[in-house]
Parts: structure tokens; sequence; C-alpha cells
């Protein structure tokens, strides 16, 4: 257990460096406490993900039904032609770890999102949690560079001192563009202008409740694209 | 849309999003392009791996990538994470396999690849595979160098911990 706690805590502390300060900004040294307790509960939440995930598997009683098909692993094992024979436990194992792999970068590309006040989870979301992440380093290549530059961005901001959550201007299709969303656990959410059209894109991309009915704007106004 | 062949390239994507809902809250939504992305790095994932345990398997001339080379390659790369709890579901796996013969025509019936007979017992020391090589004793010198070769800052994990205890 503590072998785990030692590893998220590498994992997670490694892309941000200390000493945070005041140098930039208005209201910067307001923002440094929340933000470092921000970093603590990450933390958290992904020591709990994987003390979780070994009690779960400490439980687990049927390996028959796989989240993932066998068969199709085993394909993506034999892409590969150098690869001759597979034993049968190798995708069976692969269907359990695909399954923690998709359940920890879900989760890290979550966090970013949160971040930034988002309820949608986004590309640019998913190429945070690699840039963040050591052990994700293999998968730089699938996400454009533009989205890991906009991230590196991020990060260079922190090591300045501005808190992560207010990104600069300028992300990709405008997402942060707008006055920043009032936290949901407050129960008060005010949209910004950029939800307009994403709820818009929602709307024709997705069938889900929440994309159904126009969302107003504080300021009444609807964006144009 | 996407041919036949470059779907088979990726997990289905509705087991995908099961699985990703899984961990997100229920107000959460997720956008196609990042539904497609996560795919990709899922196929990636399995790739990366998959060559590092037959690299091993290659350097100790078997043919056969077996759990225990991928649980290796895990540790490798860095998935000490994984391969923690993945050494306990694979155990507790060989565990389940003692069942009836009836579950095991089971599993044939949903696909497993039955091309390598797992007797009872022989299979919940790791060995007794027809093409496991003796030569391959350097399972634990393996082990060590990786041991070394990692930064140190976490203690040495035998992926054969539970085996040899059971081996007893």
């Amino acid at each position: 257990m503590e072998n785990n706690q030692q590893q998220g805590a590498q994992a997670q502390s490694g892309p941000y460096p200390g000493g945070a300060g005041g140098s930039a900004g208005a209201g910067a040294g307001a923002g440094a406490a929340p933000f470092q307790h921000l970093l603590q509960q990450q933390q958290q939440q992904l020591q709990m993900f994987w003390s979780y995930q070994r009690q779960e598997i400490e439980h687990v009683n049927d390996f028959k039904n796989h989240q993932l098909p066998l068969a199709r692993i085993k394909k993506i094992m034999k892409a590969d032609e150098d690869v001759r024979m597979i034993s049968a436990e190798a995708p069976i194992l692969f269907a359990k770890a695909c399954e923690l792999f998709i359940l920890e970068l879900t989760i890290r590309s979550w966090l970013h999102a949160d971040e930034n006040k988002r309820r949608t989870l986004q590309k640019n979301d998913i190429a945070a949690a690699i840039t963040r992440t050591d052990i994700f380093d293999f998968l730089v290549d699938i996400v454009p560079r533009d989205e890991i530059k906009d991230d590196a961005a991020l990060v260079g901001a922190t090591a300045s001192g501005v808190p992560y959550y207010y990104p600069p201007i300028g992300q990709p299709a405008g997402m942060m563009i707008g006055r920043p969303a009032v936290d949901p656990a407050t129960g008060v959410y005010v949209q910004p202008p950029s939800q307009a059209w994403q709820s818009v894109w929602q709307s024709a991309a997705e069938d889900t409740p929440y994309g159904t009915g126009a969302q107003g704007n504080l300021d009444g106004q609807s964006m144009e694209f | 849309m996407a041919g036949v062949r470059e779907q088979d390239q990726y997990m289905p994507i509705a087991n995908v999003i099961r699985i990703m809902r899984r961990i997100l809250p229920a107000h959460a939504k997720i956008s196609d392009d990042a539904k497609e992305t996560i795919q990709e790095c899922v196929s990636e994932y399995i790739s990366f791996i998959t060559a590092e345990a037959n690299e091993r398997c290659q350097r100790e001339q078997r043919k056969t990538v077996t759990a225990e080379d991928v649980l290796w390659a895990m540790e490798k790369l860095g998935f000490d994470n994984y391969a923690h709890p993945l050494s306990l579901y694979l155990h507790r796996y060989r565990e389940s396999e003692g069942e009836p013969a009836s579950v095991r025509r089971a599993s044939s019936a949903m696909g497993i690849n039955n091309n390598m007979v797992h007797p009872p017992y022989i299979n919940s020391h790791g060995f007794g595979m027809f093409d496991f090589d003796p030569s391959s004793q350097g399972f634990y010198r393996d082990d060590h160098n990786a041991a070394s070769g990692s930064g140190g800052f976490v203690a040495p994990f035998d992926p054969y911990a539970n085996i040899k205890r059971d081996a007893l």
C-alpha cells in the first residue's frame, strides 16, 4: 500500500515545480494556497483509485465475462509481426490491464476538465493527462502537437506562480473565452458564452439529456461561428 | 466510415465508454473526440507492452508470450501500479481454473484461445506450460536487473512472489 502511495505521489508531483510564488498578477498570492490544496486533492483521488482497484481485484469472482473482447486484444497483440504465439492467459490479463488503463487515463483527464470548470471531457484533457504522467509518454504521438503545446504553456504558467485554473487566453476553439463558471458545488452555475457553442455541438453530436434545450447565457448573447 | 479492418485495431467504443463512465461523475459528458482518443490510447498501450514482453520472450528463445512476460514488461515500463494488482488477478484466475470442466467449456465458447491446456495445480506454479524452456531460469536474474534499473524509490517487486509461496 505504501508503495502505491509513493508511486502515486511520484507520478503526480513530478511535472509540478515547487515554490509557486506571488510574482505574477493580482491575486496570485491568494491563489497559491488553493492551488496546493488542489494538487493534494488530486493525489488523494489517485491514491484512492489504486487502493480501490486492488480491493476490487481481491474480491473478483467472475473470470469469464471480460469488459473487453479477448479476440480483439489478441488481434492487436498479433499486429506486431514479431509476436508469434500468445498464451491463453495473456489476453485475459490484458483485458484487466486495459480496464485499469482506461480508468486511470479517464480520471486524470477528468481532473483537468474539472480544473477548468468544464463538465465535458475533451481531447485536450486527455492530452494534459498524458503530458503530466511519465508512464504515458508513449502516447504523446496520439494527441496533436498543438494541444500538447497549450498544456506546456499551462505548465509554464504554473511554474511562474499563476494558478493553474486561470489558463491564458487562446485555448483551442476558444473554450475558455468569457467569464469563468461558478463552482457547481455551490449550486450556482453560470454558463460562459463559450458553453453555448458547446451545448449546440453536444446537441448535434450526442443524444443525451444535457443536449436537449438551449442553455442561456448570463449576458443573453449567443456565439456565432 | 471506418472499414472492418480499421475497426479491428481498436477496442469496441461502447465497451470503452462503459468503463470510462465507471470513474466519471454522473453529470460528466464525454466528447466524441475524447472517446476516439481513448480508443487509440488503449491499442497503443497493448502494442507498447506486448512489444516489450515479446522482446524478453525472444531474448530467452521462447516462442510464446506468457502472462508473466506481460507482467514483467509492465513493471519494466513503469506500470508498477498495474503489475501489483494484476499479479493478484492472475493468481486468482488460476485458482478459478480449478473449477469444473463445464466452466472451462464455457470459456471455450466465449472465444478464449485454448491452444494451451492448463492442467489444474500444475499451472498454479507458473510452470508446466508445454513450451516452457528450463534454460529460462534467467527469469529471476532479469527481475533483479529490472529492479536495479528502476529509480530505486520503490522496493523491488517480484511478480512471482505469490507463485513462490504457493509452490511451498
